[in-house]
């Protein structure tokens, strides 16, 4: 099993600035990943197994928690920062809602080798993000296709690798992967050339990502207005 | 879909509109669990918003539903104490819906070019005739002489053709064009009209569906209303964006002319004299602490407001900017919900922008959706296209016990939350409740009311020609995510009076043009390519339900969110009188991953409130960008990622 980096979450504060301190020339980019696909296809075991290198038969259900973060040192100077996102309670029919999508540059359709109807529900998964998401130029995300639980024995013909290449082409995915989460199989592979796909566009639209002088920090207003009627301008 | 669902929750909700959406994320919030369901394959219900491939799938699907037989809402169950009540699929929740379109349509290439997307392909062709047999029918019984011209060539083309001219020689003489006032605006940005006003087919419509976002029940968010406040305690702010409302328009005489927003503006303003100006900041200065001077309005706090700004000699034209650009309410309001109202709109100025509105990127659809994540992240469950045909009535306790699923299982539920368009006919009144019902006007048009060189979000305030009610108008342009560059959308709303179309034709004729060279200022108004009008319906609820069936209206008249959040809340605590009302989910800083011991349960993983992806120009996010994860990274392999 392959050795993985772990990212760690503290809420000390000053371990934050030093960290930034150290990393002063590094370049950062936050990158959204939606992880989609029908129910019980193992999207949130994709994503543990992904970014905890953990996986169990019963998750609990993740409280609260819009995504997992998974911090990469991808180069000497690049650290890339995923969030990766999961669809919660809303897998129960093939369209998510915008808020999901926000953002996104890149996202993940799963299904089960072992259930032709959820390899069904790819289409209308992939077309749902074809739809709603869109890079600044206006082109689609790059999208992977992951064909999991590949420690059981497939059903049906659609599995078949020769079948599988000309599907994505067909459909606009970047690749396909045979993946399981359980036994660890090109999980992290998958994820890698996802990223390298998003990262390489990402150096496109660089100039696109710069903060907006426009945009409001809410808390930051709050602390400068003081009492509710200061702000009138009247 | 239903049959790998739990049997039992703490509340079932039916319907995905704003305020089930709101309740049902703060019920999960403090861990209660939650079905959430809705007919529709869409979530909103009345709230949502479409594409404009979907808006006419919409259209179409609206018009063929008929209202069905008014069926007892009861069946005994014949060896229980229980009794269902059956829900209904056919409550009509849109009347009066019309459709025209002026834009050339170029020939029909009759193909569905998204036919992947299996489950909503519809027949445009169809649509289009039912539209002219519609129109057809509409000129034998010659209800509205003022818009048809059956003997013009053109109309034989295209039926739904406006004749343009001849309305505009209808038009009442009260709401003449705003276009003298429009082309003083103009002058010095011909060269931006030019440009932008590409010729748009029909056709090219169709092909930028996707690029639309098109609200059914546009509102506008005060920045210090209730909502505000509630997205950002609840952190739900993450997931919308928003834009400010750059300017606000109103008529004066027949010029549409901007309304101050801020003192230096009154006084720059060329509409009102200095002795106007000094009465008018004498009033909003009094109006931002109307409470502290409970003396000066007493005697007026039940009356009509129009009445109290008359006693305190504010000209004619400020009277009507105070009460409909300001307070914008209707004209009876009674002086102290006219002062509240005011009071408001002062207190949201300067938060975010020139104005106090806010109005979110996509539209207000993302609300409800919005919510709806926030739920699903705390363990709420979400099943769309999925109707419920009946609650069970347990006769015993007079309690609903839970509901039947199409599929015959039985979910058990302490209470269900209802939109009440979901319920038996038989159970509604058989009028629309006219306080809760809208009439809508949506226009696609090729350049904006009012064009300036920025990207706008403008909204208007109208009275109508005889001042008996407002109508409130919206543009949005490419820039709020919600239309194709170089096209602009326009919603239309007012209180419902007799049907969409005649309650918003005046203001209609005098802001468009539709066709084209129609009359002298012709080109200087907007013309409009495609438009639809229609009333969106609430009902009253006859009879006494159950105490835990709680029932939502399916839409909403005010123009900004109070009714809708405070109707949420009081859901919430009929359900869980002694808790908090969505209190703030825990803080990135308060979830800690604990990598070190990958096997033990129930870790969680880090939560980032700063993530900034590609953002367009001028937007606004709710979230402290200073709020990023403390994150430091090990061991990292770069090759192994």
């Amino acid at each position: 099993m392959d050795e993985l980096s772990i990212c760690i979450i503290t809420h000390d504060r000053k371990i934050q600035n030093a960290a930034q301190n150290n990393s002063t020339e590094k370049k950062e980019h936050l990158f959204k990943i939606i992880v989609v696909g029908s129910k019980f296809t193992g999207k949130t075991s994709i994503i543990r197994r992904y970014v905890h290198q953990y996986f169990s038969e019963n998750y609990k259900a993740t409280i609260g928690v819009d995504f997992a973060l998974k911090v990469i040192n991808w180069d000497a100077e690049t650290v890339i920062k995923l969030q990766l996102w999961d669809i919660a309670g809303q897998d129960n029919y093939e369209k998510m809602t915008r808020v999901y999508f926000k953002d996104a540059v890149g996202a993940v359709v799963v299904y089960d080798i072992t259930d032709t109807k959820t390899f069904e529900s790819t289409k209308k998964w992939k077309d749902d993000v074809d739809n709603k998401v869109f890079l600044p130029d206006g082109s689609t995300v790059p999208v992977v296709l992951l064909a999991n639980k590949c420690d059981k024995a497939k059903i049906g013909d659609h599995n078949d690798p020769e079948y599988l290449d000309k599907f994505i082409q067909d459909n606009g995915y970047i690749k396909w992967f045979e993946t399981s989460a359980k036994t660890n199989v090109n999980i992290d592979k998958a994820f890698r050339s996802l990223v390298e796909e998003i990262y390489e566009k990402s150096t496109k639209f660089d100039g696109k990502e710069t903060a907006d002088p426009e945009r409001v920090n809410l808390n930051n207003t709050n602390e400068k207005e003081g009492t509710k009627s200061s702000s009138c301008c009247f | 879909m239903a049959d790998d669902l739990p049997t039992e929750f703490d509340v079932i909700v039916i319907g995905t509109g704003l305020s089930e959406a709101i309740t049902a994320a703060a019920l999960t919030r403090i861990g209660k669990k939650v079905l959430h369901v809705d007919k529709n394959d869409y979530y909103g219900g009345q709230w949502a918003a479409f594409t404009f491939d979907k808006l006419l799938a919409w259209i179409e699907k609206a018009r063929n539903l008929k209202s069905g037989e008014k069926l007892p809402p009861y069946i005994q169950d014949t060896d229980t104490n229980q009794k269902r009540l059956l829900l209904s699929n056919d409550v009509l929740t849109t009347l009066n819906l019309e459709v025209e379109c002026y834009c050339d349509k170029a020939p029909e290439i009759m193909k569905d070019d998204r036919s992947t997307d299996g489950d909503e392909i519809y027949n445009i062709e169809e649509i289009e005739m039912a539209q002219s047999q519609r129109d057809a029918d509409n000129d034998e019984s010659s209800e509205s002489p003022q818009s048809q011209d059956p003997s013009s060539e053109d109309v034989e083309k295209t039926p739904n053709q406006h004749d343009a001219d001849k309305s505009e020689n209808s038009k009442s003489p009260q709401l003449q064009a705003p276009s003298s006032g429009v082309a003083d605006q103009v002058g010095s940005n011909q060269a931006i009209r030019d440009r932008t006003a590409k010729e748009f087919t029909y056709q090219d419509l169709k092909d930028l569906w996707r690029r639309f976002s098109i609200d059914l029940l546009p509102k506008l968010l005060l920045c210090r209303g209730p909502l505000v406040e509630l997205l950002i305690k609840s952190k739900v702010a993450r997931y919308v964006e928003f834009k400010c409302v750059t300017k606000i328009l109103t008529y004066r005489g027949n010029r549409l002319v901007q309304v101050p927003c801020s003192r230096s503006e009154v006084f720059s303003t060329n509409l009102m004299s200095m002795l106007e100006k000094r009465m008018l900041m004498k009033f909003l200065s009094f109006c931002i602490e109307y409470e502290k001077h409970e003396d000066k309005f007493k005697e007026y706090e039940q009356r009509p407001f129009s009445d109290y700004l008359k006693s305190w000699r504010l000209s004619e034209d400020l009277q009507h900017f105070i009460i409909h650009c300001i307070a914008m309410v209707e004209k009876n309001v009674t002086t102290i919900e006219g002062l509240a109202a005011a009071q408001c709109f002062l207190q949201s100025l300067g938060r975010f922008g020139e104005t106090p509105f806010l109005w979110p990127l996509y539209g207000v659809a993302e609300l409800p959706q919005a919510f709806c994540r926030l739920c699903a992240v705390f363990g709420g469950i979400y099943c769309l296209r999925m109707t419920v045909p009946s609650l069970i009535i347990d006769e015993t306790s007079n309690r609903c016990t839970g509901i039947i699923t199409d599929e015959g299982q039985k979910i058990s539920c302490s209470n269900v939350i209802i939109d009440s368009s979901y319920l038996p006919s038989a159970l509604l009144s058989d009028e629309p409740d006219k306080e809760k019902s809208i009439s809508r006007a949506i226009f696609i048009t090729n350049k904006s009311i009012y064009p300036t060189e920025t990207d706008e979000v403008i909204l208007f305030s109208l009275p109508s020609s005889d001042l008996s009610y407002l109508i409130r108008g919206l543009e949005i342009s490419a820039g709020s995510m919600a239309c194709p560059e170089g096209l602009y959308i326009v919603h239309l709303t007012c209180l419902m009076k007799s049907n969409a179309k005649d309650d918003l034709q005046e203001v209609t004729d005098s802001l468009f043009n539709f066709e084209e060279n129609s009359g002298k200022d012709g080109n200087k108004k907007p013309k409009v390519l495609w438009c639809t009008y229609f009333n969106q319906i609430g009902y009253n609820v006859k009879e006494r339900l159950p105490s835990n069936i709680l029932t939502v209206d399916p839409i909403d008249s005010e123009m900004s969110f109070k009714s809708i959040v405070a109707k949420a809340e009081n859901m919430y605590h009929n359900i869980c009188p002694n808790e908090e009302f969505i209190p703030s989910p825990p803080d990135p800083e308060d979830i800690i991953i604990d990598d070190t011991s990958p096997q033990k349960n129930g870790k969680e993983t880090g939560e980032n409130a700063g993530f900034s992806g590609c953002e367009e120009n001028e937007e606004i996010r709710m979230e402290d960008n200073e709020d990023e994860n403390t994150s430091t990274t090990s061991s990292l392999k770069p090759n192994e990622m």
